[in-house]
């Protein structure tokens, strides 16, 4: 499947300006329907600000036709996704286990920052170690 | 699989920064290959065999995996 990289490029950039908008927008109208304002617009513009400069660092790197990455990475991410799916999974199997024979109430948004944390760092973390190991 | 990509690189003078250009992949992919860490591709292969005028079968062979 080809995927035309300038579309895509551009629909991150317009997704990105609609994120930050919409952070911006919360922090100055700060309306009834958000509980944590503080919370959203961090979340929102951080976002929104990481998928432009993405977009914009790709766009670089297409322009200046130096090859940054390849087919090489696509079977170190395969392998890293594989690996995170199972740590996540014996992980969330184990937490929804404990919780539920203590009978543990937990409050929702840290427990889910922090699962989303684990996931990300543990890509990254099994990313490069495959990249050294290959 | 076995390959022997660093001899057609000398045949030919290149570097692995040369070929990885020639066939649009980074120097550390070329550089995988030849220390058989890494199996390319059908594509990159060809690619490969394409730009050094050959066919696949002399730059890789296969090998069985021992169990």
């Amino acid at each position: 499947m080809v995927i035309d990289t300038k579309a895509q490029e551009i629909v991150s950039i317009i997704f990105g300006i609609f994120l930050v908008t919409t952070g911006i927008y919360i922090s100055v109208y700060e309306p009834a329907w958000v509980s944590n304002v503080y919370g959203a617009m961090l979340g929102l513009i951080g976002a929104g600000l990481a998928l432009i400069l993405i977009a914009l660092w790709e766009y670089k790197i297409r322009k200046s036709g130096e090859v940054k990455e390849d087919e090489r990475d696509y079977r170190i991410a395969e392998k890293a996704s594989f690996r995170t799916f199972q740590i996540m999974f014996i992980l969330q199997g184990f937490l929804f286990a404990t919780l539920g024979i203590l009978n543990i109430q937990l409050p929702a948004q840290p427990v889910v920052a922090a699962l989303f944390a684990i996931t990300g760092f543990s890509y990254m973390g099994f990313f490069y170690w495959y990249r050294t190991k290959m | 699989m076995k390959n022997n990509i660093k001899v057609w690189r000398a045949k030919n003078d290149m570097t692995q920064e040369e070929l990885s250009k020639k066939v649009g992949v980074t120097r550390q992919t070329i550089n995988a290959i030849e220390r058989g860490k890494y199996d390319p591709s059908l594509e990159l292969a060809f690619s490969l065999a394409s730009f050094f005028d050959c066919r696949i079968e002399d730059i890789f062979a296969y090998e069985q995996q021992k169990e």
